[in-house]
């Protein structure tokens, strides 16, 4: 977390402020919903975005105790805009193209590949905890508040989430 | 970091997770991009908030001006067959009006008078009862303050209207009775009487409305003050006046040329003339 005096600040240091923030946090927090969403130029949109959203209203935000976990979940509520939004376009194409059907032949996939498969089927709430815990870092209670859930239930996705990769991980642990 | 619950401490699945999200991206970089997205997103907000203020501030132009339209009525799609052009323009002389429209009571000016009923004539040295199209039909009686513009006297009213630029008729019908050297009906603003009678009077102002009505034989203007007459009538080249007919709410000009006719119409309609013509 970044530190700033924020009693006293100005335009200046109102840029300096969340540029800090922004080179603190936007690299973990890209990783973090490349993983949720598969995508990583999406995730770097919707984190963008959100710091977009954030220097909009600084002056609130930064008063806030966690500004960086307001902004990670403006994020987070960005990419599930944009997953609905993604959703309903594949129903109305899938609609419009219906009865025509494509054949790729897949190459065998990795089991990098095959994990991340798993993963994209895990409920996107179990991928959420997964990535904030074990890539954003942060603990049970932070990852609750963040995802605006109970602990039990972050430990309960966070259960479920580790037994459904754990097969493909094997039994030495590694892809 | 800070783990509380180790029991979900699980190093393999954490480095597999690692591997998957790929590379940090270079922050820096990134930077330029947010910076150019918050510069857009500021660009957007003050460009939404000037076309909303545009947006309202045409909005209320347009009601203001549908609701300053009554009194002048567009032109009536009457025959428009051979019309080039029906109106040209609405003149309303503002020499020779002097108060704006449908006062009932007057701010107080340099002149003095007082009436027993509800109004007061007292201004700038004219008064206006009714509409500025409509001349000498108010009168009220007296005594009861009901009535508009009731009061006696012209007052010594030097107001800045211009002198004799005003017709004030003052008819006094009984009930009270003028202490003034108030003489009914004064030709200028500039009377001199001393109006403080108790009687009832009304007081019209005689405003002269004109419009130019054209059409291919011609064109004229129609006047109305204290009655309809029609001035600067001029025939089309190859066309000549041949019949004006004015009447108490219409006045017709007939403009003739070889077998061709145009028959010019202006008809008041309470407060402007309203032109038509037919071929």
């Amino acid at each position: 977390m970044v530190g700033v005096d924020l009693k006293d600040w100005n335009a200046g240091t109102l840029r300096t402020d969340i540029d800090s923030y922004f080179r603190a946090h936007y690299g973990r927090l890209v990783r973090a919903l490349t993983l949720v969403c598969g995508n990583e130029e999406t995730a770097a949109d919707a984190v963008q975005e959100a710091f977009v959203k954030a220097h909009q209203k600084w002056r609130t935000v930064s008063e806030y105790d966690d500004p960086v976990g307001w902004i990670r979940r403006v994020a987070i509520n960005r990419l599930r805009d944009d997953h609905r939004r993604n959703t309903r376009k594949d129903r109305a194409v899938a609609r419009l193209g219906a009865g025509e059907t494509w054949t790729v032949e897949a190459p065998e996939p990795t089991q990098t590949e095959e994990l991340a498969k798993a993963l994209a089927d895990l409920p996107k709430q179990q991928r959420l905890a997964l990535a904030f815990y074990y890539l954003e870092g942060l603990s049970v209670a932070e990852t609750a508040s963040t995802l605006e859930i109970s602990e039990g239930a972050v430990k309960f996705h966070l259960h479920q989430g580790r037994e459904r990769l754990r097969g493909l991980l094997g039994e030495g642990g590694r892809p | 970091m800070s783990n509380d619950f180790d029991d979900f401490d699980d190093l393999a699945l954490g480095n597999a997770l690692r591997r998957m999200s790929g590379s940090t991206p270079d922050a820096d970089s990134a930077l330029g991009s947010f910076h150019k997205r918050v510069r857009v997103a500021r660009i957007r907000r003050i460009s939404v908030a000037a076309s909303s203020t545009a947006a309202v501030v045409l909005i209320a132009g347009g009601a203001f001006a549908l609701s300053n339209r009554g009194s002048n009525s567009p032109v009536s799609p009457a025959d428009r067959s051979g019309v080039l052009d029906t109106i040209v323009d609405t003149v309303v002389d503002p020499s020779l009006v002097g108060t704006p429209p449908s006062s009932s009571a007057l701010p107080a000016g340099n002149g003095s008078g007082s009436g027993s009923g509800s109004g007061s004539v007292a201004g700038n040295g004219s008064t206006d009862d009714s509409d500025h199209g409509t001349s000498g039909s108010d009168s009220d009686s007296g005594g009861s303050g009901s009535g508009h513009d009731s009061g006696s006297g012209t007052g010594s009213s030097g107001g800045s209207t211009p002198p004799g630029s005003t017709t004030t008729t003052t008819d006094d019908h009984g009930g009270g009775s003028d202490d003034g050297s108030d003489d009914g009906e004064s030709e200028s603003s500039e009377g001199s009487g001393s109006g403080s009678g108790s009687g009832s009077g009304s007081s019209t102002t005689i405003a002269l409305v004109t419009k130019r009505c054209s059409s291919t034989g011609g064109a004229f203007t129609a006047n109305r003050s204290a009655g309809n007459s029609i001035t600067n009538v001029s025939p089309a080249a190859g066309f000549y006046k041949s019949e004006q007919e004015i009447e108490s709410n219409q006045i017709t000009v007939v403009f003739r040329g070889g077998e061709v006719e145009y028959h010019v119409v202006a008809t008041w309609n309470g407060s402007t003339f309203v032109c038509s013509v037919e071929s």
